[in-house]
């Protein structure tokens, strides 16, 4: 879901297969017995955690759903930008945690495996592939991958390489070292600015040994390096601006976001949401806080005070970091509008949640809490139960969920 | 040691926080200016308090008083509960006869009175009572990832600035004692002589930026202007003047009610907990077909600030 480049979803077609699959679940945090503690609240729902490489060669992070065959997580992880590790506090349960570097982004899973004693095998296995993704397998990288893209033309560069061209500062830099470099830049490193140092480093290890260094991981190890200071030759310089033109014409996201996140407070400033409220006011005042009166006024002063829009700029963030799906649960706002709200993606959860309240004729959620009771009892006395339809499950809406920029 | 909670450095809740524990007489007001007029609205002032973005390494502004006697000083065991600590160690320094501590402020001072620095503060630390009326103002905090700008709250530190005994102290519950800024000069106000040092403090730290806060712990303002209302009432004075006088008078009176009222308003949204709303909100403008749009509307605006910032980036660098 966190699809960085558009093109990527198109790749995703003709992957090869799955580099590592497990049984897993998904959880997620809520608030615990006491303000400060929180608790690990597991989700039921069967599923398998797997990891593949698509042909852009990106590796992703994904969670399907063995009941239903969805993969309802999708996340394209760069190396060094995630750790996946044991949550030591949860003693009984098997319980992984997959922590973003950059942009804070964690996703916690239950292993469903039947027994516990490969969890550690699989935790490193995960760790491995994510941070040391498989290097290009052929040379023939450029007829394959979309000309268009500045992402292919990063792979067509690195298939350069690999062809042994003499591109000589680069030659060592495998397709790791571009694809670290890459997420240096997702993370805000100021990528132009390592080039030299990258290029040394290269050039230190060509001069050491014929096999590519470990490559840096961090823009801090990268500065650090005890590449020796030395001049740039016209050779160097000139793969150096190569190099530099392909990534500048890749798109940058700011330092902290792996996607366009937005405030919701600006969703919902008054201007936009004022008609709405006082058009439905009755199914808004009951969960006003208790003032002296609670009226249409205290209504108009929300929608602007201050602790009114902190707190939603909170919810904001906690949806778009797909925090919010457990909560969320509890307010009657349909499965599939859970779903986005787990993935972080807000334009998805507002489709979703329209979808929802469209059909349900827009009643409060005290009012569908009620109606589901009286039709579940009507399920029961009668044979030929009125179903509501099902919301669209088909490949199209899939589609939408991976184009969620857009 | 028990959980204490971040809360706001706002005068409203520093004024309920106060009255929360107990005290009486006194109010908090935010100063805007170090000026003479801004600071003869409030007089007078009891102590001040003042917000910063701590910083390693800073030197101490004066001497450190290890041996004060007559100054309380609580050391800093919990750094969420500073803005408490600031508060108390003001209010336990401060002795007029308008001001009323209350029973819980004079239990404590009474229980930690002989203890040093470091275990009054340890001891206010486990002070049950006030622990929560200082909790009873933050927010609801429902989220593991609660995101709120960490520049505006982390890391910001409380001092206070208050007159003991013809000194001036600066109680800074991160240093080991009082620090002494020297002699309040002959015939002058506290104020005038402290001014040019906060003004240094600030100057320290501006770099362009505004990251810090001066509050004033004043007297209550409605009591004295009732006592004040009171004494010509009394007197049976009659004239224009006077006429004037009491009119200015209630009028003060009552902007002092509204603005406690907007402080209780305040406090009770702080404490709400709105998700049950925000998501009734989404649902209908869901309902209505709005949401989306402005979902929509606002990616838009996002997509187009960041290309406006890379095509800035891009020639400032050629």
């Amino acid at each position: 879901m966190s699809v960085l480049f558009a093109n990527a979803a198109a790749n995703q077609r003709t992957t090869s297969g799955h580099l590592l699959e497990f049984k897993a679940g998904r959880s997620a945090l809520e608030q615990g017995s006491t303000p400060a503690t929180r608790k690990v609240v597991s989700d039921k729902a069967k599923g398998t955690i797997f990891i593949k490489q698509s042909q852009d060669q990106l590796m992703h992070f994904c969670w399907k759903n063995r009941e239903s065959g969805n993969v309802e997580i999708d996340l394209i992880v760069f190396p060094g930008d995630t750790e996946f590790i044991p949550v030591k506090e949860c003693k009984d349960g098997r319980v992984f945690i997959l922590k973003f570097k950059s942009g804070g982004d964690r996703r916690i899973f239950w292993m469903q495996e039947p027994k516990p004693d490969k969890d550690d095998e699989i935790c490193k296995k995960v760790n491995d592939l994510l941070n040391n993704p498989p290097a290009l397998r052929s040379t023939g990288g450029r007829s394959t991958t979309e000309k268009s893209s500045a992402f292919g033309n990063l792979a067509n560069f690195s298939g350069a390489l690999g062809n042994g061209e003499d591109m000589g500062a680069f030659s060592n830099m495998d397709q790791n070292q571009l694809m670290q470099l890459l997420s240096l830049m997702n993370s805000g490193g100021a990528a132009d600015a390592l080039l030299p140092q990258l290029s040394l480093n290269a050039n230190a290890a060509a001069r050491e040994s014929p096999s590519a260094t470990p490559p840096p991981r961090t823009a801090q190890n990268a500065a650090a390096s005890k590449a020796p200071a030395q001049a740039i030759d016209a050779n160097q310089a000139i793969q150096l601006s190569q190099l530099r033109d392909i990534l500048s014409s890749i798109p940058a996201t700011s330092s902290r976001q792996q996607r366009n996140v937005v405030e919701l407070s600006e969703v919902l400033a008054a201007k936009n949401v004022r008609d709405s409220a006082l058009a439905n006011k009755d199914r808004l005042i009951s969960h006003l806080p208790d003032q002296e009166e609670k009226t249409e006024q205290e209504l108009k002063e929300t929608l602007t005070a201050p602790q009114f829009r902190q707190a939603v700029d909170t919810f904001g963030h906690a949806l778009q970091t797909g925090q919010l799906g457990p909560a969320l649960q509890h307010f009657n706002v349909g499965e599939a509008a859970v779903n986005a709200a787990n993935s972080g993606d807000l334009l998805a959860f507002s489709k979703k949640l329209t979808e929802v309240e469209q059909k349900t004729g827009g009643k409060s959620t005290d009012d569908v809490n009620a109606q589901i009771n009286a039709e579940a009892k009507a399920e029961e006395s009668t044979e030929s139960a009125i179903q509501e339809p099902k919301p669209k499950r088909g490949k199209k809406d899939d589609d939408d969920d991976n184009m969620g920029l857009d | 040691m028990g959980d204490w909670c971040l809360i706001e450095s706002d005068p409203g809740v520093f004024t309920e926080l106060i009255r929360g524990f107990g005290c009486e007489g006194v109010q908090v007001e935010e100063l805007y200016s170090l000026d003479d007029e801004s600071f003869c609205q409030l007089r007078p002032i009891y102590g001040l308090i003042f917000l910063f973005k701590w910083r390693q390494g800073d030197e101490p502004s004066g001497t450190l008083d290890a041996d004060s006697k007559n100054i309380f000083f609580a050391q800093q065991a919990i750094s969420n509960a500073c803005a408490t600590q600031a508060i108390v160690n003001l209010l336990l320094n401060v002795h007029e006869q308008e001001i009323k501590l209350g029973s819980t402020l004079e239990e404590f001072r009474d229980f930690v009175s002989g203890f040093d620095s470091a275990n009054i503060g340890l001891a206010l630390s486990n002070q049950e009572k006030i622990r929560t009326v200082h909790n009873s103002f933050a927010r609801p905090q429902v989220f593991e990832l609660d995101i709120r700008s960490p520049a505006k709250e982390d890391n910001y530190h409380f001092i206070t600035y208050v007159p003991i005994n013809g000194r001036i102290y600066e109680l800074d519950g991160l240093r080991e004692a009082p620090i002494d800024l020297g002699p309040i000069k002959e015939g002058e106000d506290w104020l005038t002589t402290v001014r040019p040092i906060i003004a240094r403090r600030i100057e320290k730290y501006n770099e362009g930026e505004i990251h810090f806060n001066l509050m004033a712990v004043i007297g209550d303002r409605k009591a004295k202007y009732e006592k004040r209302l009171a004494e010509i009432a009394e007197a049976g004075m009659d004239s224009d003047d006077v006429a004037q006088e009491v009119y200015n008078l209630q009028s003060m009176i009552h902007d002092e009610e509204e603005k406690m009222k907007r402080y209780r308003k305040e406090n009770v949204r702080r404490r709400h907990n709105y998700i049950p709303f925000i998501v009734e909100m989404l649902k209908i403008l869901a309902k209505e077909g709005k949401l989306v749009p402005l979902v929509e509307q606002a990616l838009d605006k996002n997509a187009k600030k960041e290309l406006e910032k890379e095509a800035q980036k891009k020639t400032a660098e050629t």
